[in-house]
């Protein structure tokens, strides 16, 4: 342990608008003053304000302190302005800490002499603290503007464009011959009034050629190493040509799988997909005929059998829905569990179907069905009039009933989540960093997850979530510098066994183990020349500074630099 | 027995149960003057060390307040410190400790009142088990 004999503590008292003028009298500041380190102390009455970091700064600059203890609320008032506070010279951001005396003493230990005695031992241990202290420097690490997309699918398409049009350089890899993926099988989207297929043609025009994206069409992912500003995917071409593609960014938009529903009566040429209905109303026209050619007047719809937690097919069954009333003259049912609207504009074309007279039931037993005479009977005990104290079973005969397919996770799924080691839940879709703050970034920085492989979501709201990653993607290659804390865990090699532990346990993939050392505990005399030994590695920008290796390994050879064991040994102390 | 007050050391995350400690202050409640909180940036960062060098060196009790299962920051961190709890516990029998000195509280940001409440909790149970035989 570094000797505490050179510390110069500056202490400020933060009287947090009197909140805590009761602790922090005369005789209090007497006492601090005698504290060992302590070179001068400060007083304010609102520290926090901007007039406040003011006179921190002077007080810091007269003092020629070198590091900082702060005496009022909590730390995490301080912490953010703290560490932007230009104004205080040769002191380093992370050379200072809060004694929480007002949360923690001041409102929660009534009796006045015992809080006094608490803030005392508080504020001393504070300082004691502060002498452990080191400085935590910053780092540069340069970002070239190229990103890297996976899946050709509408989300990597509108996300390729809007980061080709920020002027970023775009590899675009998918896995199919072409791009386009699922999205080209609609003909409408219910927000769009028109036939969209040309506007989407035009879209996967552009991205085929914009001179910022190259698109790598029917490509294996083969391995994915690097980090933030220097991400390296190995592809494998069908001719089994090996190829490493840089990005200093990653956008996972890999989409999910679709399993139709043939099974049993479903198999009948009566139930269809809606993918194949958009194919009928794209290419039928004006009349809708079934195979036979007959023409067809009746449709159903049969909701939440499966999916039941995805909008996607109450969306596309009101917009096809409305469509059917008004160019078809169908009678058209929508038999469901319950009909989610929670889309922009969705309860406005709701309302507008019910009015153009489509029939909405709703059930909780899953329908039953059966053949009349070449038609579907769907019959459906309807709860919507139960609470009336009645109930009726009705028996719907439809031309042509149309079944949902199931959405899975994508079988790549998994693949993607071991090559990028992003964790995958049970569920099998790919798990944002976290779903509040972070949605669509994955553990690992710079790398970007949208779209289906996600969670399967209705177009527009995939369109949203690829722009939100292009941004994400942007908003870090825009500088062309990432600058970073050095607020992370450190591995001394020396110490490290090269066990894999660390790797294993770090929550964003930051560790890796190479052969990067001078010695490691294995090492042995007599390899000389470039010889390095296997140990594990903190890459600096991947480092979130958890901790969690830090307490994992087994040989004690990690670190973190802005909380030591031997902190958190004084913070416990009495 | 009646002066005996035991001394808890509460290991906060700072996600969570440090956040869930400001609040309790905020909203007033009164806590034990012997707690001493630990500010740690994720639960996962508690090692079985500290844990068992809070007991020996004199506290009562130990609480660890991490964030809700499947809902860490870090992923893993509040499962890994659980791992590590049950790992401290078969040694604290074997040595001859209470389990209940040592406890772990899942809370989110905005429990204060969750917090003060196990905080009081355990000072009760303490009270009741008797100052620790390491001391």
């Amino acid at each position: 342990m570094r000797s505490s004999g050179d510390c110069r503590i500056a202490v400020f008292l933060d009287h947090c608008n009197g909140a805590l003028s009761h602790l922090l009298d005369e005789e209090m500041l007497r006492y601090i003053s005698g504290l060992p380190h302590v070179v001068s102390c400060d007083q304010d009455e609102n520290l926090s304000s901007p007039g406040g970091l003011e006179s921190l700064a002077d007080g810091l600059a007269k003092g020629q302190a070198d590091r900082a203890v702060i005496v009022g609320g909590s730390p995490t008032v301080y912490e953010g302005s703290f560490r932007r506070l230009e104004g205080a010279p040769g002191l380093n951001p992370y050379m200072f800490l809060v004694a929480n005396i007002r949360e923690q003493v001041a409102w929660t230990i009534r009796e006045r002499k015992r809080a006094r005695e608490k803030a005392r031992a508080v504020i001393a241990r504070k300082i004691r603290e502060a002498c452990l202290l080191n400085p935590i420097g910053r780092e540069k690490v340069k970002i070239p503007a190229e990103a890297l997309v996976v899946g050709g699918g509408i989300v990597g398409i509108r996300a390729a464009l809007v980061l080709a049009n920020a002027n970023i350089r775009v590899t675009l890899l998918t896995r199919a011959k072409n791009i386009g993926g699922k999205a080209i099988q609609l003909a409408h989207f219910y927000d769009r009034p028109d036939d969209v297929s040309p506007w989407f043609e035009k879209q996967v025009e552009r991205v085929k050629e914009h001179p910022r994206i190259d698109v790598k069409t029917s490509v294996e992912l083969k391995g994915f190493e690097g980090y933030l500003g220097d991400y390296r995917i190995t592809i494998r071409d069908p001719h089994g040509k090996r190829e490493v593609v840089r990005g200093s960014a990653v956008l996972l938009a890999s989409g999910y799988d679709v399993v139709p529903n043939t099974e049993g009566i479903f198999g009948h040429r009566c139930f269809i997909s809606p993918p194949r209905l958009e194919a009928m109303l794209r290419e039928g026209g004006e009349s809708l005929v079934d195979e036979k050619g007959n023409p067809i007047k009746a449709i159903t719809f049969i909701l939440d059998l499966v999916n039941e937690t995805i909008k996607i097919d109450s969306a596309n069954a009101i917009k096809n829905a409305l469509l059917l009333r008004k160019d078809h003259d169908c009678r058209v049912y929508v038999v469901c569990r319950d009909v989610k609207v929670s889309l922009d504009g969705m309860e406005r074309e709701y309302r507008r179907a019910r009015e153009m007279g489509v029939i909405f039931v709703k059930y909780d037993d899953p329908p039953r069905f059966s053949l009349v005479n070449g038609q579907i009977n769907v019959e459906v005990r309807e709860v919507a009039t139960r609470m009336m104290g009645e109930e009726y079973t009705l028996s719907i005969i439809s031309d042509l009933v149309v079944i949902s397919e199931k959405f899975v996770p994508s079988k790549d799924n998994a693949m993607l989540a071991g090559v990028f080691g992003i964790p995958l839940p049970t569920e099998g879709f790919l798990m944002d960093d976290n779903p509040q703050f972070a949605e669509v970034r994955a553990n690992r920085r710079g790398v970007f997850i949208a779209g289906g492989c996600r969670y399967p979501q209705t177009l527009d709201e995939a369109l949203v979530e690829a722009e939100a990653a292009a941004s994400g993607v942007t908003q870090l290659l825009s500088q062309g510098l990432y600058e970073y804390d050095l607020a992370i865990a450190e591995i001394d090699p020396a110490k490290c066994a090269a066990c894999l532990t660390c790797s294993r346990v770090c929550p964003h993939s930051a560790i890796v183990v190479e052969p990067h050392a001078e010695k490691n505990i294995y090492s042995t005399g007599g390899y000389g020349g470039d010889f390095k030994w296997r140990a594990a590695r903190v890459m600096p920008t991947q480092c979130y500074g958890c901790g969690i290796c830090v307490s994992s390994c087994p040989t004690k050879a990690i670190s973190l630099k802005h909380l030591t064991d031997a902190e958190i040994l004084l913070q416990m102390e009495a | 027995m009646e002066s005996f007050s035991p001394r808890i050391v509460a290991f906060c995350c700072d996600k969570s149960g440090y956040v869930a400690a400001d609040m309790a202050g905020k909203l007033g409640i009164s806590l034990p003057e012997t707690l001493e909180i630990v500010r740690v940036p994720c639960a996962g960062r508690i090692d079985a060390l500290h844990m068992l060098r809070a007991l020996e060196n004199g506290a009562d009790g130990v609480l660890i307040f991490a964030c809700h299962e499947e809902n860490c920051q870090s992923l893993t961190g509040n499962l890994m410190v659980k791992a590590r709890i049950g790992y401290v516990h078969g040694i604290m029998e074997n040595i001859g400790l209470e389990r209940d000195r040592l406890e772990l509280c899942n809370l989110a940001t905005n429990n204060g009142a969750k917090f003060a409440e196990t905080v009081q909790r355990k000072y009760e149970d303490l009270k009741g088990l008797g100052p620790s035989p390491v001391k």
